[in-house]
């Protein structure tokens, strides 16, 4: 009588003012912070419940319905509302009424399917007919068109998702307006692809050898073979078209050669470099192609009519280069004794140098082009205390680039997220520290007013969206994003959360979805 | 056939009583999403019973239960690889089973009657989910709200302490049977069930 009498006084107490004692565990988190900013909205994987969450720009969300199947990866094109979801569902060969989840069917008679799903505002529209194994995108510049190509180190060592065949040697090329796909030979293992300016050429880089492919045909225009002897390991670098189309320029990893190839007579010329190029740009707007050289004090400029190459000198060496539209900025993000950052104009080959207290570690550029930002990695060599103290740590230096002016801002930790914009008539930069649960809000054009904002919750990244305002995502099991509007005074914060709760209670059912042609 | 009927009958010739019951029983529970809340296949619960007799061996019964399941959870750290066990983040569900129906008995003995019941049977829940318990202002404080209808059909055994002279005699029970519960629909984080496996042990008095 007495256990029972107990159990009844406990039933009795309020059972919320504790948990319950017993403790189980989350086999895999509940979200993703990685999260996908489209322009209606975010999405974010939930890897426990094997769906898609869809948060509106007013908070609510929801789930995304891919008819039973697993969301894998996400690829956000062009055009800021179209969402390529990489899919897989669970197949049972076994015909029995009592099957009914993944764990009812034997495991031989087990397989996955796999599809590439559009999702548009947040609700699934159709299916692309794209190979499975093939994730890397890489879209024309207006967005309408896509090449779709194996990038095997992405998988980590995991199995390729795949029906019985796998074919190494083609990518897809996808019609976003048609949903068409079609695949072609480009050659073993595509490292990179480039789109011509116009978008009607694509050129399609694999071991030793480019291919150029017609982005109305989809048919391959012409292949260029970049060795003549098949033993030869020739690995393309980077590649670029100039701006009128007609010739598309290669370099190789560790050579010094570029190979320049001429779509209109379909020829290979070979030209020689000072180094081996470890980055390379084409500018259109002064037709002008810039090569920068690992552990080299000088660039080249090269022309597109005569393609000849005006060397010019640096005091510190560069390997980075970052187009500005007339003109480019060049840093070094491996030396820890390189502390300069270079404004080249390529018209006048005119050159700022702006000197930063540390080493640089990426350079972002506002959208207006008035202003960048580098990030500062803590270096080495300082020649006083209050050096020493800078040297330390991480910070930040601000570019303008209408003049030679530099200012360099020591921060307290390394920064985890970094986020450029333009608001009326300044720059903002909103800068998460590691460790800090607040976000920093830098006028560019003020850097001494830093708005510190707190947050809810220690922050994981910081991103733009389409509305102006910018997402803070965090450390938050249920998930928890934050909404901010820097140009409000003061810096306005509405977060939502609970949404990675979204399925937590879902069984693997087998889902009825069949394969779409 | 009739003499059996007749035998059967006379067997059962004892008066009916009311009877008012404390409980423990437990419920099964279906599927991998009950592992969050808990790893053992059922839910306990503790409760009521009340009976009121219709006829010599027909009794109205009404049954409550209360349950309480989860617990804090270890969340897996993907970075470190390793589950975190900070039980910070919380589970629980409060659960109400409120049953209505007859139960049918006959005396083998004056002391033990077998009897069969059942149910119409409704199952509340309000689950509560925290990431981080130790946080009053904590903005993933979660609430969800189901409801869920089903039905028991079960086979017990009634122990009634003998002094029929009593107006109230101590008595026990103990019943199995299966339960369907429809699956409770807790918003958009998905659906828990109830199914399976019933069993209730009661003490109390029949008058």
């Amino acid at each position: 009588m007495r256990p029972l009498l107990i159990l009844l006084l406990a039933a009795g107490c309020d059972g919320f003012s504790r948990w319950p004692e017993e403790s189980t565990y989350l086999d895999e988190r509940l979200w993703d912070t990685d999260v996908i900013a489209a322009t209606d909205g975010l999405y974010a994987i939930l890897p426990h419940a094997q769906k898609l969450a869809y948060i509106g720009l007013d908070g609510a969300a929801a789930e995304v319905d891919l008819q039973g199947a697993e969301p894998l990866r996400l690829t956000l094109a062009p055009d800021g509302t179209t969402l390529l979801v990489a899919t897989r569902w669970a197949v049972c060969d076994k015909d029995d009424r009592k099957i009914k989840t993944v764990s009812d069917c034997p495991e031989d008679d087990l397989r996955y399917e796999y599809a590439l799903d559009r999702v548009e505002g947040g609700t699934w529209t159709s299916t692309l007919d794209v190979p499975a194994y093939l994730n890397a995108f890489e879209f024309s510049h207006e967005g309408g068109k896509a090449v779709v190509w194996l990038d095997y180190a992405a998988y980590e060592g995991e199995e390729l998702p795949s029906d019985q065949l796998v074919d190494l040697n083609s990518v897809a090329l996808l019609d976003l307006a048609t949903e068409t796909a079609t695949t072609v030979g480009v050659g073993f293992e595509c490292t990179d692809v480039v789109f011509s300016e116009d978008d009607t050429d694509a050129l399609v880089l694999s071991r030793a050898q480019a291919v150029v492919v017609d982005l109305d045909s989809f048919e391959v225009s012409v292949t260029y073979p970049l060795s003549l002897d098949a033993d030869d390991d020739i690995e393309p670098l980077a590649a670029e078209f100039t701006p009128d189309g007609r010739y598309a320029l290669v370099s190789i990893k560790g050579q010094s050669d570029l190979y320049k190839l001429d779509l209109q007579i379909e020829s290979i010329d070979i030209l020689s470099l000072s180094g081996k190029p470890s980055a390379m740009i084409v500018d259109a707007a002064t037709d002008h192609t810039l090569i920068a050289y690992s552990g080299q004090s000088t660039v080249e400029l090269m022309d597109h009519t005569y393609f000849e190459l005006t060397e010019i000198e640096l005091e510190e060496s560069v390997n980075n280069i970052v187009d500005l539209g007339g003109s480019a900025l060049l840093y070094n993000d491996s030396s820890s004794s390189s502390h300069d950052v270079y404004r080249l104009d390529l018209e006048s080959e005119e050159l700022v140098e702006y000197v930063l207290t540390n080493p640089v570690h990426e350079v972002l550029v506002a959208d207006s082009g008035a202003l960048a930002l580098a990030v500062l990695r803590p270096g080495s060599g300082g020649s006083s205390d209050l050096e020493d103290y800078a040297q330390d740590r991480w910070g930040i230096g601000i570019l303008d680039l209408t003049s030679e002016d530099a200012t360099s801002l020591t921060l307290q930790s390394e920064p985890v997220g970094v986020v450029l914009a333009d608001r009326g008539d300044t720059t903002y930069a909103l800068l998460l520290l590691e460790g800090e649960d607040q976000l920093l809000v830098v006028d560019l054009k003020s850097p001494s007013a830093v708005v510190a904002v707190d947050l809810p919750a220690p922050p994981k990244g910081v991103g733009e969206l389409a509305d102006g305002r910018f997402y803070v995502t965090h450390e938050s099991t249920f998930g928890l994003l934050s909404f901010l509007d820097p140009t409000t005074d003061p810096v306005s914060v509405e977060s939502v959360g609970g949404f990675a709760t979204i399925g937590v209670f879902n069984d693997d059912e087998l889902p009825a979805r069949g394969v779409t042609e | 056939m009739l003499p059996f009927i007749a035998m059967f009958g006379a067997l059962n010739a004892h008066a009916a009583n009311h009877e008012l019951n404390l409980e423990l029983g437990r419920l099964g529970t279906q599927g991998e999403a009950f592992e969050v809340l808990s790893h053992y296949g059922t839910m306990g619960s503790v409760g009521a019973r009340g009976g009121y007799a219709l006829g010599e061996r027909l009794t109205l019964v009404a049954d409550y239960q209360h349950s309480q399941l989860g617990g804090s959870i270890d969340s897996y750290d993907e970075e470190d690889g390793e589950y975190m066990a900070d039980g910070l983040i919380g589970f629980a569900l409060r659960a109400q089973q409120i049953g209505v129906g007859v139960k049918y008995d006959v005396e083998l003995w004056p002391w033990l009657h077998p009897y069969g019941t059942a149910q119409a049977l409704g199952v509340v829940g309000v689950l509560r989910m925290d990431d981080d318990t130790e946080d009053d202002d904590n903005v993933n404080e979660l609430r969800r709200v189901g409801v869920a209808p089903g039905g028991v059909a079960a086979l017990g055994l009634d122990l009634i302490a003998l002094r029929a002279d009593r107006p109230v005699r101590p008595a026990t029970y103990l019943e199995a049977g299966y339960a369907y519960v429809a699956p409770m629909k807790l918003g958009d984080a998905g659906d828990l069930d109830f199914r399976g496996f019933y069993l209730r042990w009661g003490l109390g008095a029949r008058f």
